[in-house]
């Protein structure tokens, strides 16, 4: 009898507890997730780099891309439902830049919508201390990234 | 190899003289950084502003943020020269922010050029610099001047 009665609980603590760790994956003032690389042989930053400012009402994403260098960071309003993750920006030459997938603590995982046929429109960003700034060798295939 | 001989080589291959890059000033000595008055208080929410520098290496870009405009950030480029701290950025009415002051780990203090709204009568803006886990906001411990609206005189207030 006890174990009826214990067991559904033990479930419920451990459901609920799990789900207000979804609930914001950010928690704190910001998060960076980041697939920048630093490329020995040309010396060029690869990748891409996502903030997402926790603004407790409402979350921005703040988007950069690297070719050689960082480029002018672009941002957006970010829906977090979850771990359903999405935020539209514009660039700078007006392009809608729409992104939707995946995020937990850890990483951010996903894809871009229009994109051009034929492009790989796929981005995982692993969670980087902010605190800090290594930035790892990229692997000798590593393209660059354009969008 | 260190992180400064790899800055160096990527520096020389970008074509960044190193002299140059070996004077890069880099106060903040992380991915990014994050100065911000925010705190909370239960009449009127989140109150103050909210400062990010984006550390992009040879550059800083920044995100100026303040509750007035529901935090809807405004992007530019920072300069930091010998512990100075200088930026622009395009407020969300429209209206061009100059901010100069001086920049260490653990602050910003300064003022926004000119009779800038932003000011808000404070003599000096002091952002203490915030770790970005911090949750959650601290309780706002007196009436901040942040809490009135722009264009608001905080000195007439007091005085």
């Amino acid at each position: 009898m006890m174990f009826r009665v214990a067991l559904p609980m033990l479930w419920v603590a451990l459901s609920s507890s799990q789900a207000m760790a979804w609930e914001d994956p950010i928690k704190g003032e910001a998060a960076v997730y980041s697939s920048v690389c630093y490329s020995v042989q040309s010396g060029d930053l690869r990748g891409e780099r996502l903030i997402i400012l926790n603004s407790h009402a409402q979350h921005f994403a703040i988007y950069q891309q690297t070719g050689g260098e960082f480029g002018f960071p672009i941002w957006g309003k970010a829906e977090i439902r979850g771990n359903h993750f999405r935020f539209i920006a514009q660039n700078r030459y007006g392009s809608v830049l729409e992104f939707e997938g995946t995020i937990t603590p850890d990483y951010v995982d996903g894809h871009f919508a229009n994109e051009s046929p034929g492009s790989d429109n796929t981005a995982r960003w692993q969670r980087v201390s902010a605190d800090s700034r290594f930035t790892p060798e990229c692997p000798a295939h590593k393209p660059m990234e354009k969008r | 190899m260190s992180w400064a001989a790899r800055f160096l080589l990527g520096a020389a291959t970008l074509g960044v003289p190193a002299s140059q890059a070996a004077a890069w000033d880099d106060p903040v000595k992380a991915e990014a950084a994050f100065y911000s008055s925010l705190c909370y208080s239960a009449k009127n929410g989140q109150q103050g502003e909210r400062l990010t520098l984006l550390n992009s290496y040879t550059k800083y870009e920044v995100v100026y943020q303040e509750s007035t405009t529901s935090m809807s950030p405004s992007l530019g480029i920072a300069e930091i020269v010998a512990g100075q701290i200088s930026f622009r950025v395009q407020a969300v009415a429209g209206e061009i922010l100059t901010f100069k002051g001086t920049i260490t780990p653990d602050y910003i203090i300064g003022l926004f050029a000119g009779d800038s709204s932003h000011n808000r009568g404070r003599a000096e803006i002091r952002w203490p610099r915030v770790s970005a886990d911090r949750s959650p906001l601290a309780a706002c411990s007196t009436p901040v001047e942040q809490e009135k609206p722009a264009g608001a005189s905080g000195l007439r207030e007091r005085h």
